[in-house]
């Protein structure tokens, strides 16, 4: 409101500040210094500073300017000293009629004389500190004070024991006299400018400041003086100020500038009086950046931490000796001795007086604490995870309390898991973090378990025990139960039909819940597969109260079976007991999900899960192949015929499903040979389901495919290849025979022509008509007698007839006749090294 | 009238090391400073009387004589003058003055019983008057001395250093202790103390101490009294809190005080008194005297 009356005010008084300053100057600078008169104007320029009309920052602007005046006089003083005795001119600055102008002066000159030899420096500097003193207004004062301050700084004497002792009084007296103003401030003036006046004050902070920087700079403490004298006044003086700001800024002060030992060593003392501190004043701060302080510390110096605690310890036992009736703290001291030197102790102690003497304390302040000491311990006890629960059962106690923002909690609830490099911490907490996690919104618990969950994937933390196992799935059991109620919830309060209870559209963060829960399915390892086994049962019953969920996390589960069944074989330890309780396991845990595609829950998505089942129980059947349980694997592969006629009903996926089966079967070995009428009976089957697609080009496709099925013919891969060298010049001895059944090959190409043929488009039966001179070039390559060069020249004429029918013009088909015309020319590449391909006859 | 008549001869004054001795500055009544040379109690009055003639011409007189006169003059009810110490020289007998004369004077060891001094209503002063005779009217020419009593203790101080502690207030606004170290100081001293704020409910603005002289002559039933602001020093600066302790300290040297004197004569005394003083906000002063005895060292 008066700000430009206020820059008025100070450019009046700068400019006379100004002409004095000059005039000071010229008096000094003659040949005859006129050194009174010098005063004089020194003084006159001073009187400026009794001003109270401007606020703070304008009074500094004035300080500066009067403060290089008065640098400019002291520098003369002491060019001069002999001519002038400072003892007379200090005495003689006693005159001045008013006391701002007087005390400058007084310490401009005492400041001189202190840097004098043998001048009485200490009394000197007492009675400066003294007489300011006189000087009762806040901002004046203040800067009086500062002057003072920075006036003497270099000049302290520090050489002896008791002079140290004097200059490290002098300091802290300056400091409580100062921080008195600063409080007073704000009591002064209307109620209305509080606000301005908070800012005031916040802008004169670092005068305060700058003396509890100063004794910081006094290299000569030693940590035992400063936990003796310095710490113990300095905070008296805070506690007693009863102000927030002051103590919020110094408390602050005193942590930056101190070192760190010398907090280490202090704590008692520093938490104790916080503890008295006045209201409204944010704990949390000081308190976290002590504690990051220490844990910097720590991180640093190692050894010089762990010399400091033993210190300590030998220092609180010392004081327990001296104070055998000690009544205050008594529990904690006189059952264990040794734990006062136990940092986390302390800490943790310390935040139950928290709440005991701070009711006012609200929880956000209190769920930082907790977090910041929560890091201490992890930072300085990563071991001890008793810790850990402690601060959580602490928290616990405190949730209780109230229901209103618990997301505050979040931080703490992550901490364990983001400070800890090691993510398995988390697994040996105990129940306090469950119940403590429990206890908050689902959506942060959920949060938190993504995140411990990323964690364990990040670093592939593996689960080799069954406490393991089941602690991380507790931890992640908000997953496995939220979808129920609060789906349900809401769900009927939108749509109020039941129908819609289990809308399969999940939220991007459900999937990637799931998707980081199936990951971790792979986390489960144990050296013995069985124990292994059992780990995965586990992993299993947990994700069983997922509901339809179950979709997501079960494939994975049935993998990683497959997988066990694997490494079982190659290292030929399957126990047939025990695979009989795999299959049993994995056909329980695959009927379920087929359960949720019977039921209808899934509507669109059932389809894609249910061919899903399918693969699954084709893999195993495989699998079983492999390790030549054939039986085991016939049932698996009827399971899989069954999944296919009763839940694949969309066509296109009938086709993709058939496709997997005619793949699978085609790589089974064990059971065509085991047992080939069970076999037989697969792949007439599978044909017969190829012929009853329904789409014809489908049909087509699935018959010719299927032919394959009779024709089974392992080529020797590259390495048995060089292995039998010799033999290469025969083509029969690259391939192994397993089975071979011209006839039924025939007919099904013959079948699947007759199908394309019946198709009523004529560029897709063109195009299945290449398709299936392909596949005949491979069965007669491959030495099946009843393909003949007739057949294929019989194919070809078709194909060219076709084409000629449609025209070769029509861009329709010209996909088909490229690859017509690829083929073709691969029948001729073909002849030079093939003498039968002569015969095909092409244009 | 000595336009017309003018006085034919001058006469000259001299003290014996009059440039070596030390002197006083004092202010005259019309304001001038003045320098006076300073004797002692005791101390030998010497000196020469000159007269020159004017014009050269024969100059009659009735005789020349020197005294030192030592007299109070009060301004109240108009001047009056009262000699306490008169001494008298015949320098020259009545006859004829036909060439510059230089005559010397000596009053041994004269006691002098008071310190000089300068009020506003009274005035104790020595001088040297030369009076030269002559029919018409008497050429007389007069030269102050200027005395300081040393050691002089006050009469009114009994106890020596007995400190003065003060405990005032107003109810419910304001309540001080005070405390200055002495009662009894010298001319060349310091005042220390300290005060002590025991309740503040006043604003404050901030608080001097001031010196003050009271004058005072005649006797009671038509006494009057002056008082005069010697000295005002500005002790503190802002509004304490209760619990503010805030130091006093006053160099009395460099100011012009006169020491303490009782009934001096049985014409007038001077008491000196410490006011301190608090002003507040509203420029209102609340003050409280106590007497302090000053002596010269």
């Amino acid at each position: 409101m008066n700000q430009a009356l206020d820059s008025k005010t100070l450019e009046d008084s700068l400019l006379i500040v100004k002409q004095q300053i000059t005039l000071m100057r010229k008096c000094l600078e003659s040949k005859n210094p006129q050194f009174m008169d010098a005063l004089k104007h020194a003084s006159t320029f001073l009187s400026e500073l009794r001003t109270n009309k401007l606020s703070p920052k304008l009074y500094y602007e004035l300080y500066v300017l009067v403060f290089d005046g008065l640098a400019y006089l002291s520098d003369f003083l002491k060019e001069s000293h002999q001519t002038n005795h400072l003892a007379d001119l200090y005495e003689l600055v006693q005159y001045a009629g008013n006391i701002v102008p007087r005390l400058y002066l007084m310490i401009t000159i005492g400041s001189v004389y202190m840097s004098i030899e043998n001048a009485p420096k200490l009394e000197i500097m007492k009675d400066m500190l003294e007489m300011s003193a006189g000087v009762q207004d806040p901002i004046r004062g203040l800067f009086l004070r500062y002057y003072l301050s920075q006036k003497t700084k270099e000049l302290l004497p520090t050489e002896t024991e008791s002079e140290l002792k004097e200059t490290i009084q002098f300091t802290i007296t300056n400091f409580i006299e100062m921080n008195k103003l600063w409080v007073r401030l704000k009591h002064q003036g209307h109620s209305s400018e509080r606000e301005r006046r908070l800012k005031e004050r916040k802008e004169l902070q670092i005068l305060v400041g700058s003396n509890l920087v100063r004794i910081s700079q006094l290299d000569q403490i030693d940590k035992f003086y400063y936990k003796e004298s310095i710490l113990p006044k300095v905070l008296e003086q805070i506690v007693q100020c009863k102000d927030s700001l002051a103590q919020e800024y110094l408390l602050d002060v005193i942590i930056q500038v101190f070192p760190d030992e010398f907090h280490l060593l202090t704590l008692d003392d520093f938490l104790q009086s916080t503890l008295h501190l006045s209201e409204g004043f944010s704990m949390n701060k000081i308190l976290v950046t002590l504690i990051n302080r220490l844990i910097d510390f720590q991180k640093r110096e190692p050894a010089n931490v762990k010399v400091i605690i033993s210190e300590l310890s030998t220092l609180t036992l010392q004081k327990d000796e001296h104070e055998e009736n000690h009544t205050e703290e008594s529990d904690s001291e006189t059952t264990k001795p040794q734990t006062s030197s136990n940092l986390f102790e302390k800490f943790y102690d310390y935040s139950h007086l928290l709440v005991e003497n701070k009711p006012e304390l609200n929880f956000k302040d209190l769920s930082l604490i907790l977090e910041a000491i929560c890091k201490l311990s992890l930072s300085y006890y990563p071991q001890d995870y008793e810790n850990i629960n402690k601060v959580f059962g602490f928290a616990l106690a405190l949730i209780h309390q109230t229901t209103q923002h618990l997301e505050i909690w979040e931080p703490l609830l992550k901490t364990p898991i983001c400070y800890n490099f090691d993510p398995k911490l988390v697994l040996s907490l105990d129940d306090n973090y469950k119940q403590f996690a429990s206890a908050l919104p689902t959506a942060i618990q959920s949060a938190n378990a993504l995140y411990i969950l990323e964690k364990f994937l990040e670093q592939d933390v593996r689960l080799s025990t069954v406490e393991e196992v089941k602690t991380l799935y507790e931890l992640l059991a908000v997953w496995f139960t939220s979808e129920d109620s609060s789906d349900s919830n809401t769900n009927s309060l939108l749509f109020g039909t039941d129908s819609s209870k289990n809308e399969p559209d999940e939220s991007p963060e459900v999937v990637s819940q799931y998707e980081a829960l199936a990951k971790s399915i792979h986390l489960i390892h144990h050296t013995n597969p069985y124990k292994h086994f059992e780990l995965l049962e586990i992993a299993k019953s947990f994700m069983s109260k997922s509901g339809s969920r179950v979709r997501y996390t079960y494939p994975t589960l049935l993998f990683a079976v497959i997988k066990l069944i694997r490494k079982l074989t190659i290292v030929q330890k399957l126990n047939a007991l025990k695979l009989k309780q795999f299959c049993q396991f994995f056909s329980a845990t695959n009927t379920e999900l087929l359960t949720l595609v019977s039921n209808g829950t899934l509507q669109s998505e059932g389809g894609v899960l249910a061919q899903t089942c399918m693969n699954l129980n084709l893999s195993m059947a495989l699998i079983l192949d492999q390790s030549s349980h054939i039986d085991l694997s016939y049932e698996f592969f009827i399971n899989s015929f069954v999944i296919y006629e009763e839940s694949i009903v969309d066509s296109r996926l009938q086709f993709q499903c058939l496709l997997s089966i005619i793949g699978t079967l085609h790589k089974c070995r064990n059971i065509v040979n085991g047992n080939e009428d069970n076999f037989d009976a697969l792949i007439s089957k599978t044909a017969l389901y190829g012929s009853k697609l329904l789409k014809k080009t489908d049909q087509c496709r699935a018959v010719y495919l299927a032919s394959h099925l009779w024709w089974i013919i392992e080529e020797l891969d590259e390495e048995d290849e060089i292995e039998s060298e010799t033999a290469k010049t025969s083509e029969d001895e690259l391939q192994v025979v397993i089975k071979t059944d011209n006839k039924k090959v025939l007919e099904c190409l013959q079948k699947s022509l007759r199908i394309a043929d019946s198709c009523l488009e004529t560029n897709v039966s063109l195009e299945l008509f290449v398709e299936i001179l392909s596949r005949s070039l491979y069965f007669f390559i491959h030495g099946n007698e009843l393909i003949t060069i007739k057949y294929l020249n019989g194919l070809i004429e078709l194909i060219q007839n076709s084409i000629l029918t449609i025209g070769e013009e029509n861009t329709s088909i010209d996909t088909p006749t490229k690859h017509f015309q690829r083929t073709l020319e691969y029948i001729r590449q073909q002849a030079q090294i093939d003498s039968r391909f002569e015969e095909i006859k092409d244009r | 009238m000595s336009l017309f008549f003018k006085v034919p001869l001058d006469i000259e004054v001299r003290l014996d090391g009059e440039d070596s001795r030390e002197t006083v500055e004092v202010k005259s009544a019309k304001g001038r400073k003045e320098k006076l040379p300073v004797y002692k109690d005791g101390e030998t009055v010497k000196g020469q009387v000159s007269v020159r003639l004017k014009d050269n011409k024969r100059v009659e007189h009735l005789g020349i004589k020197v005294q030192l006169l030592g007299s109070i003059e009060t301004k109240v009810d108009g001047i009056k003058n009262d000699e306490f110490l008169s001494m008298a020289h015949e320098l020259a007998s009545p006859g004829d003055l036909r060439h510059p004369e230089t005559y010397h004077f000596e009053f041994r060891n004269v006691e002098k019983q008071y310190e000089s001094y300068r009020g506003k209503n009274v005035r104790l002063r020595y001088y040297i008057k030369v009076t030269l005779g002559r029919k018409s009217a008497d050429v007389i020419r007069e030269r102050e001395l200027w005395v300081f009593q040393k050691n002089q203790l006050p009469l009114g101080a009994t106890k020596p250093d007995a400190s003065i502690k003060m405990d005032v207030g107003i109810e419910d606004c304001l309540h001080i202790e005070f405390e200055y170290s002495r009662n009894r100081f010298s001319l060349k001293d310091v005042i220390v103390g300290r005060i002590y704020f025991l309740l503040v409910r006043l604003k404050i603005k901030h608080m001097e101490l001031s010196l003050i002289r009271r004058e005072s002559c005649g006797a009671p039933p038509n006494q009057v009294n002056d008082s005069e602001t010697l000295v005002r020093f500005e002790i503190m600066d802002g509004a304490p809190v209760r619990g503010e302790t805030i130091p006093i300290r006053l160099f009395l040297g460099g100011f012009d005080l006169t020491p303490t004197y009782r009934d001096v004569n049985k014409k007038f005394s001077t008491r000196t008194f410490l006011s301190l003083v608090l002003i507040d906000e509203d420029a209102r002063r609340y003050f409280k005297q106590s007497e302090i005895f000053l002596y010269r060292e």
